[in-house]
């Protein structure tokens, strides 16, 4: 025990960690309220929603309950990481009706999981303005406040096609990530439209599995977490692990 | 007495789980005598290099040998520039024999060459390099990120000599500190831009006073691999100390 005294007065300087922002940019238009599984009884009668017809049933689990589901599984796994639960930063934008910020940027132990509804039709567009402008406000603060950060993350997930105009916002994002900027990732759910999503993203859209959005969101978790603990060096090459549980490439 | 130094590289934890070496060395050298020379180099290999830790040693190595063999030819910019220059070479050609990319070597450099009135610093990249007069303490050069956390300039780098940073200190020097970056955030204090005094003050003082100071080395090892540390960071840990006694 001797042995550890000699430096057992050495004072560690206490510096916030560095930041890892994620904004999670999510489609909650009407199409979103379709049941996927669990479905009640029929009602007898159609609803037109977001440019569909849709059978009415008495309940059911929808696209959205999955996606809270996911938000859910999404903030218990970062916690699970001492150093990405101090470092990982979550912001929360919707868009239906309207672009909503949902949950504006906090760490992920601070992170209160959304419980999501899904209403309106899908102003796309605006979402990513939305969601590119938010990044750049943060690092903004950031730098006020002299703190460090990772390259921050853009996570769209859409299941339909932009019911407003797009081309400014692709590009922005051609432009943000020519410049490094930021990295977006886009996930089409089933009648997506890719086509469109192409256009828009830089990388390659990827394909949702079914209604795997617990999987996508774990992945998108422990992704976090290994940018949030690579070191220098390691800004291009960061290893993530393949996407193919729950994506179709 | 000279130069009394201690060094410790403790791979970091986030090695420990995926079984990688430490990418971390270090060299120092003493030379002219008890009143004479100490080189000190610290290289950090990147954590996305193959082999890195190659890299890093070739590194302390090519600079140790040529500044011991001729110290004065380093104390001015174009002697140091050269001197990168040799190191830069000698990591290619490496890499080369090994049949990898440059990249593959990548790492940084800490080099500080200090003598009886006057010292020399370089560095390319990150970590840091501290100074004391025996009270006060400061960085040498102070730590400008790239934007982005985890970004920063390589020996490899094809215009790495951009990047170089380079300092004369026409002073006495008794005091001497080189940390990689997983020790900043420990060492600094990054809203007042500083060294953290309570850090390196005990540091340095166990290390001028020890009577025995390879007896020093288990409990600095101890506490470079603590948990009080290793909560902190997850990263590779090199601590190079030199203090001079009379």
């Amino acid at each position: 025990m001797a042995e550890q005294l000699p430096f057992a007065d050495v004072a560690l300087a206490s510096n916030p960690e560095p930041r890892c922002p994620c904004v999670l940019l999510v489609d909650v238009s009407g199409s979103m309220a379709e049941i996927v599984g669990e479905a009640g009884k029929d009602l007898g009668y159609t609803v037109q929603q977001d440019g569909q017809t849709y059978r009415a049933v008495s309940g059911g689990v929808t696209r959205i309950d999955k996606v809270n589901e996911g938000l859910r599984a999404y903030q218990t796994d970062l916690m699970s990481d001492s150093l990405a639960a101090q470092r990982v930063e979550v912001c929360v934008i919707t868009f239906g009706t309207t672009v909503e910020t949902v949950s504006p940027f906090v760490t992920a132990h601070d992170f209160a999981p959304p419980t999501l509804t899904a209403n309106g039709e899908t102003p796309l567009g605006a979402a990513i303005i939305r969601a590119i402008d938010a990044v750049a406000e943060r690092k903004k603060q950031y730098k006020e406040n002299g703190l460090h950060y990772y390259r921050p993350w853009i996570f769209l997930v859409t299941d339909g096609a932009p019911t407003d105009s797009w081309q400014a916002a692709a590009d922005r994002v051609k432009d943000g990530e020519k410049n490094k900027q930021f990295a977006f990732f886009s996930v089409g759910v089933e009648g997506a439209n890719f086509d469109i999503l192409s256009q828009i993203s830089v990388r390659k859209p990827l394909h949702l599995k079914g209604y795997s959005f617990k999987e996508m969101f774990v992945w998108l978790s422990q992704s976090q977490r290994s940018v949030s603990h690579s070191n220098p060096g390691q800004e291009d090459q960061v290893k993530l692990s393949s996407p193919d549980g729950w994506a179709s490439l | 007495m000279g130069w009394v130094t201690l060094v410790e590289s403790v791979a970091g934890t986030s090695h420990h789980r995926t079984n990688t070496p430490c990418q971390d060395a270090s060299q120092c050298r003493q030379f002219g005598g008890t009143d004479g020379w100490l080189a000190a180099i610290v290289a950090d290999g990147a954590g996305s290099a193959s082999r890195a830790e190659v890299g890093a040693a070739l590194t302390c190595a090519v600079f140790a040998d040529r500044i011991e063999a001729t110290p004065d030819a380093f104390c001015n910019r174009e002697g140091m520039i050269g001197l990168f220059t040799d190191v830069h070479q000698a990591l290619v050609e490496e890499a080369d024999r090994l049949g990898v990319s440059p990249r593959e070597l990548a790492c940084t450099a800490l080099v500080a060459v200090i003598g009886p009135a006057t010292a020399v610093f370089a560095q390319l990249g990150d970590g840091v390099m501290v100074v004391s007069d025996g009270s006060a303490c400061r960085t040498v050069f102070w730590p400008e990120p790239a934007e982005y956390a985890n970004a920063t300039d390589f020996l490899t780098d094809e215009h790495f000599a951009d990047a170089l940073q380079f300092v004369v200190i026409d002073e006495p020097i008794p005091e001497v500190a080189l940390l990689t970056d997983g020790l900043q955030r420990l060492a600094l204090n990054f809203t007042t831009c500083e060294a953290h005094a309570p850090f390196f003050r005990p540091l340095f003082d166990r290390l001028r006073t020890a009577a025995d100071p390879a007896e020093l080395a288990a409990p600095f090892r101890a506490f470079l691999d603590s948990p009080r540390v290793n909560e902190r960071t997850d990263d590779d840990k090199t601590l190079f100390l030199a203090v001079r006694r009379p």
